[in-house]
């Protein structure tokens, strides 16, 4: 288990150019696993989610001159991985199509990838996210598996909070009603 | 569906190894910093392009503006008498000889 680095700390030296790498490397370590699950939960496959993590890695580096110390460091992962991960599920959508219109394609990359002989109900529950729109997902993600609070979720997508309140409960109704229909 | 979600918890229906995580994080982050230091080199080779080509069209405009034909006398007419220089051509010999005339020992001190 790693020890937990005080983030003022870790802000100090990634702000400091010749700490920047040691401080980079210990930032990674620290919230590495958290944001590559967030990453995995959006864009489902595997290889998927190590490429937008990579990425990630890249703009969080080259972009850390821009992390102004508003927020916590890692609300700031959080939207830099969100965005990375938007971006890769863009280049994934045929041209004018959305990626809420992506559902099918991650629940073909889910039936691949889910293991053998799991839960039904796991499966049927991340069925039921994937019938979200994706801003509807990503809200019901940070609030249910990270537990984050609506303020840090408007500060990682730039909603209001009563719009990320209204999004999380639609999506809760929607995943609601999908159980009840493909529950036995 | 809360029985549901209490049933199956936070359970993803993926798993990675710990090792596997490991590696990743490390990797990446080694990757990054790689990325990183060519992107900063590759701009430090287009400022010195940069500059270097500043200082090759500098030396060429000042190579052009010596060498060039009639640069020279353009600067040469351009030169303005003072209006002293002026008053003292207009003048004739006669006059000349009769403005005051003082050594630099008469000039009094103050």
């Amino acid at each position: 288990m790693a020890i937990k680095t005080d983030d003022k700390l870790l802000q100090q030296m990634l702000y400091d150019p010749s700490r920047r790498e040691e401080g980079f490397r210990m930032l990674m370590r620290q919230y590495g696993r958290t944001i590559y699950w967030h990453i995995r939960r959006i864009v489902v496959g595997h290889e998927d989610a190590e490429d937008v993590f990579q990425e990630t890695c890249i703009k969080v580096l080259g972009n850390i001159s821009s992390f102004r110390g508003d927020g916590s460091l890692l609300t700031w992962l959080y939207r830099v991985a969100t965005n990375e991960a938007l971006q890769h599920l863009r280049r994934q959508a045929h041209l004018f199509q959305s990626i809420d219109s992506l559902g099918d394609t991650l629940a073909e990359r889910l039936k691949a990838e889910a293991m053998l002989h799991e839960n039904e109900a796991v499966i049927i529950f991340q069925n039921a996210l994937l019938t979200l729109p994706t801003q509807q997902r990503i809200v019901f993600n940070l609030r249910y598996y990270d537990e984050l609070s609506y303020e840090e979720i408007a500060r990682i997508t730039g909603k209001s909070v009563n719009t990320l309140k209204t999004n999380y409960h639609y999506a809760t109704e929607k995943v609601k009603s999908y159980i009840k229909e493909h529950s036995r | 569906m809360n029985d549901l979600l209490n049933d199956i918890g936070k359970k993803m229906p993926y798993q990675e190894s710990e090792d596997y995580l490991d590696r990743l994080l490390v990797q990446a982050a080694q990757k990054a910093i790689m990325h990183e230091h060519k992107r900063k080199s590759s701009r430090r080779l287009a400022m010195m392009i940069i500059s270097a080509a500043a200082v090759v069209l500098l030396v060429v405009g000042i190579g052009l503006s010596v060498t060039g034909h009639g640069s020279k006398t353009v600067i040469a007419t351009q030169q303005v008498e003072s209006p002293m220089d002026q008053f003292l051509n207009s003048l004739s010999e006669e006059e000349l000889a009769q403005l005051p005339y003082y050594e630099i020992e008469e000039i009094p001190e103050y």
